[in-house]
């Protein structure tokens, strides 16, 4: 069984609009795992929750071994973090920012640093309110980066990126991976980079996590069969059917159990499959939200 | 960084099938030979920038194929076996026959229709020759 | 509690609101220097407003830039990275702002004390003097105290303008004081134990501020 970079157990928190509620997340250590969920569905606050940062009013939560938010400096010693809001001090230079913490982490590599300066062609000398926002993104990588922090915990790292810049971005990621001991837990929109790196993937939605698996898993389970209606076809009351769209006789069913039986089955309603396709993570993600919301306002 | 493969996320198909038939091309034409020490999971993750459950899942089934060997502690090698091509086109063929037998269950057919299409092309195929 | 990272972060403030502190030194002994060299009561006037002005403005800076911006401008989650508490964070700025502010003042204070004391100037205006200083250093305190807990750039600012009329009403009032108004001409300068009350309150009062921020600041648990 190995180790546990992140563990979260019926983790809550109470806002006045807000309930983050049964939060229950495991990250194993050496894994990337991509975190999705619309705009308000709780995944910065998780993620704070995770750092200490905001103290959870329930449940249990561990980050590589320290409990938080009691040990948060004993795993903050070992954690990079990079938020989309979060900003370097205008007046300063990037410079002076590395030089900050090479003075406050022993572990910060001045090669790895200085590499990183090049591939990711910044201006050690230019103030941080001059920077435009992909170079801040990649600045405050490198700061995380640099320090070769056992776990990684960013929230929206490509956001507002130029493809270049997510290139090298993820190519920086993936090297992180080369050590096992090193985990990614990183939040995105962009399902298309979370469906490239990611080895495990947890949705969330309304304060709620809907899904946590392995990527190969979501991929393998989830299908989209697009039909002809022989008269009479109803997908109502069909177990494994998430989702049905329709126009006339032609439509789609959507199944997140794909088996040879469910295509039996909807055969056997009365449809006649004319294809059978994977889903991108996007649709996959997409169909789970609706499903989730549907269940709780039926 | 130089990458030994190169994965799209266009291409329809999963990636770690991707990642399968690449490495199957890399044998069949003999740029790893058998007994060649493939690169760890992680390097070749890192590598092609793609997650290790995907590389790892790759692995595993070429491994069920009979494709790499895996020595526990001590990295994955190209099989050892000299029939390695003509095996590896003999699962090309099994591979697309699947395909075709899943096709014609949709469609509905049976083993004796599907056998009378197959010869049916068969034909076909010998009379472009000529 | 991490006394180097502490010290890492006043260092860091340092760094960052270096200029300003400096500026705002010179610009009291700008003031000080009329003061000293105009012998008049129309520089002296001029002077002291300028010294006055220097002191309550390096206040103002120094808790709008470092607290209340720090939280506007987005920098405390990068800060919150940093392998410190929310206690360590809230002590380093509480020790840093207040030691800036308190380096200045006490050169302002010493220097004008040097120049009623030893000029033709009465010494009994020390006895206005010496409340009206300290005042300014309560008003230091809860101005930090008061941004530090509210988390809020408003409250910030509201209490920076309260402090500012209220200083003003401080002076008129407290120049009322017999004991304080008489002395105005006086070349000698008595304390008695009416201006003893009025600084030990003072004193009191700064101590009851830091305290209950301090206080304030460990129980809240969240600081994003």
């Amino acid at each position: 069984m190995t180790a546990l970079a992140v563990k979260l157990a019926a983790v809550g928190k109470d806002y006045r609009h807000f309930h983050l509620r049964d939060i229950d997340l495991e990250l194993e250590e050496g894994r990337v795992m991509g975190f999705v969920g619309p705009n308000g569905a709780g995944k910065s606050t998780t993620i704070r929750i995770l750092l200490g940062l905001i103290h959870q009013d329930r449940g249990h939560v561990s980050v590589l071994g320290h409990s938080m938010p009691r040990d948060q400096v004993a795993a903050k010693w070992d954690i990079g973090f990079v938020s989309e809001d979060m900003r370097l001090y205008g007046q300063a230079t990037l410079e002076w920012h590395m030089k900050l913490m090479a003075s406050i982490y022993p572990k910060w590599d001045e090669d790895y640093a200085a590499q990183l300066l090049k591939r990711f062609e910044l201006r050690p000398q230019q103030a941080m309110r001059r920077v435009s926002h992909g170079e801040r993104t990649k600045a405050l990588l490198l700061l995380a980066l640099a320090r070769r922090p056992r776990l990684l915990v960013l929230d929206e790292p490509t956001t507002g990126l130029d493809p270049v810049a997510r290139r090298d971005v993820l190519a920086e990621l993936m090297d992180v991976i080369l050590d096992e001991r090193r985990s990614i837990l990183f939040s995105s929109h962009n399902t298309l980079d979370v469906e490239q790196i990611s080895d495990q993937i947890t949705f969330i939605d309304k304060g709620r996590i809907i899904r946590s698996l392995d990527k190969e898993t979501f991929l393998d389970r989830w299908r989209r069969l697009r039909f002809e209606a022989r008269g009479g076809f109803s997908s109502d009351g069909l177990p494994g059917i998430v989702e049905t769209v329709r126009s006339g006789q032609l439509g789609a069913v959507v199944t997140d159990v794909y088996s040879d039986d469910v295509v039996e089955r909807v055969k056997r309603a009365g449809a006649e499959i004319t294809a059978i396709e994977r889903m991108t993570l996007e649709e996959i993600f997409v169909a789970n939200v609706v499903r989730s919301r549907k269940e709780v306002r039926p | 960084m130089h990458s030994e493969l190169v994965i799209s996320q266009s291409d329809g198909r999963p990636m770690y099938q991707q990642v399968m038939d690449q490495i199957r091309q890399k044998i069949a034409v003999g740029d790893w030979p058998g007994g060649h020490e493939l690169p760890s999971i992680r390097a070749l993750a890192a590598s092609v920038k793609v997650s290790v459950i995907t590389v790892k899942r790759a692995y595993m089934e070429l491994e069920r194929e009979g494709l790499i060997v895996t020595r526990q502690g001590r990295g994955s090698f190209v099989a050892d076996d000299a029939n390695i091509g003509p095996k590896l086109q003999r699962e090309e063929l099994q591979h697309h026959l699947e395909e075709a037998v899943k096709r014609a269950r949709l469609l509905g057919m049976d083993l004796s229709e599907l056998l009378d299409l197959v010869r049916w092309v068969r034909a076909q195929a010998l009379k472009d020759e000529r | 509690m991490n006394r180097s990272l502490i010290m890492t972060l006043m260092r860091k403030d340092w760094d960052l609101y270096k200029r300003a502190i400096i500026s705002l030194l010179v610009l009291g002994i700008i003031g000080l220097g009329i003061v000293v060299l105009g012998r008049t009561q129309f520089t002296f006037i001029i002077g002291g407003v300028l010294l006055i002005t220097a002191i309550i403005i390096l206040g103002c800076v120094l808790v709008q830039a470092s607290i209340a911006g720090e939280r506007k401008e987005q920098h405390l989650a990068f800060v919150m990275s940093l392998p410190v508490t929310a206690r360590e964070y809230s002590w380093a700025k509480i020790i840093f702002c207040l030691t800036a502010y308190s380096v200045v003042w006490a050169l302002l204070v010493a220097a004008a004390s040097y120049v009623v004391l030893g000029s033709p100037i009465p010494d009994g205006m020390m006895a206005l003097f010496v409340p009206m200083f300290l005042a300014l250093w309560c008003c230091m305190a809860l101005m930090t105290g008061v941004s530090i807990v509210s988390e809020s750039m408003q409250a910030t600012v509201i209490i920076m303008t309260a402090c500012n009329i209220g200083i003003n009403f401080f002076l008129f009032s407290i120049v009322r004081i017999p004991d304080i108004g008489s002395q105005f001409d006086s070349p000698t300068l008595t304390f008695t134990g009416p201006i003893y009350a009025l600084l030990g309150a003072e004193l009191l009062f700064i101590v009851v501020t830091i305290g209950l921020t301090l206080y304030l600041q460990c129980r809240k648990t969240d600081f994003i």
